[in-house]
């Protein structure tokens, strides 16, 4: 900001004005931010209103260029964020774009920390999912194991009474037997 | 519309193409168009900055999916407009 040698708040730093400009925001009572001002930084001299008021209208339109810079900021933030933690889904992203930006354009701190908030939920859901997804590959496993044993027990018990079937047959001789169980067992 | 008018609407135009596709909650919007007028201004005035966007066809809005707010983002006609200022 190009500031007149002879502007009352030359003396102000950049950051004290901005600190400035809040209180200013917060009141409508020039008198008052002049006096915190006065208060808090030292200021002296006489600062008329209308002085006051066209150091107040500039401090707006930087307010709001600096504002847009930080939506671009947050945005880059949030994209930044949604890498670090592994999150891909599209949808998710732009939620924590949307969050970041409102926090960027408010004055509001709880924006900020809803932003943080919701950062931290969406990771902490995708472990839970990942979780999850490893639980239930878990349990498919075992569900496999238990079918193929099944299945292995249900082939012997087939396979043992098509035996006792062979042997009680009266009809067959002792070379027909053998054939038919060296057929059962696959031998 | 006069330079100052002009001010405040490109203004307004800049911070939707900063958001890009993820775009401004309308109050954000009002905001940045009360900032940029300089002095403060009424709630009619930021009213009649945003039905001129509006109704030029400058903005859209859509639902966010997943907090169901109201987004407005800049059109392809909002953007040849910022260009041509």
């Amino acid at each position: 900001m190009d500031i007149r040698a002879d502007a009352w708040y030359a003396d102000l730093s950049e950051s004290q004005q901005w600190q400035l400009y809040a209180i200013s925001r917060r009141t409508r009572n020039w008198a008052e931010v002049v006096q915190a001002a006065r208060d808090n930084f030292k200021l002296e001299g006489e600062v008329s209103r209308s002085s006051f008021y066209r150091w107040r209208d500039k401090m707006r339109q930087a307010d709001a260029e600096q504002r847009r810079l930080a939506v671009v900021a947050a945005q880059a933030e949030a994209a930044s964020l949604a890498r670090e933690n592994g999150i891909s889904d599209e949808a998710a992203i732009n939620a924590l774009k949307a969050l970041a930006i409102d926090a960027a354009m408010s004055d509001n701190s709880s924006e900020a920390l809803k932003w943080a908030n919701a950062a931290m939920a969406i990771k902490d859901r995708q472990q839970k999912d990942a979780e999850l997804k490893l639980k239930s590959a878990r349990q498919k496993t075992a569900d496999d194991q238990l079918k193929l044993a099944r299945e292995k027990f249900e082939a012997a018990e087939r396979r043992e009474n098509a035996a006792k079937g062979a042997i009680a047959d009266a009809k067959l001789s002792d070379a027909e037997r053998m054939a038919k169980l060296r057929e059962i067992y696959g031998i | 519309m006069d330079a100052q008018d002009k001010h405040v609407i490109k203004t307004a135009l800049e911070s939707l193409r900063a958001a890009g596709g993820t775009g401004l909650k309308k109050a954000a919007l009002l905001s940045q168009i009360d900032l940029a007028a300089g002095a403060p201004t009424t709630n009619e005035q930021r009213e009649s900055a945003f039905a001129l966007l509006k109704d030029r066809g400058w903005i859209t809005f859509y639902m966010e999916p997943i907090w169901h707010d109201q987004r407005w983002t800049l059109t392809e006609r909002g953007l040849t407009a910022l260009e041509g200022m």
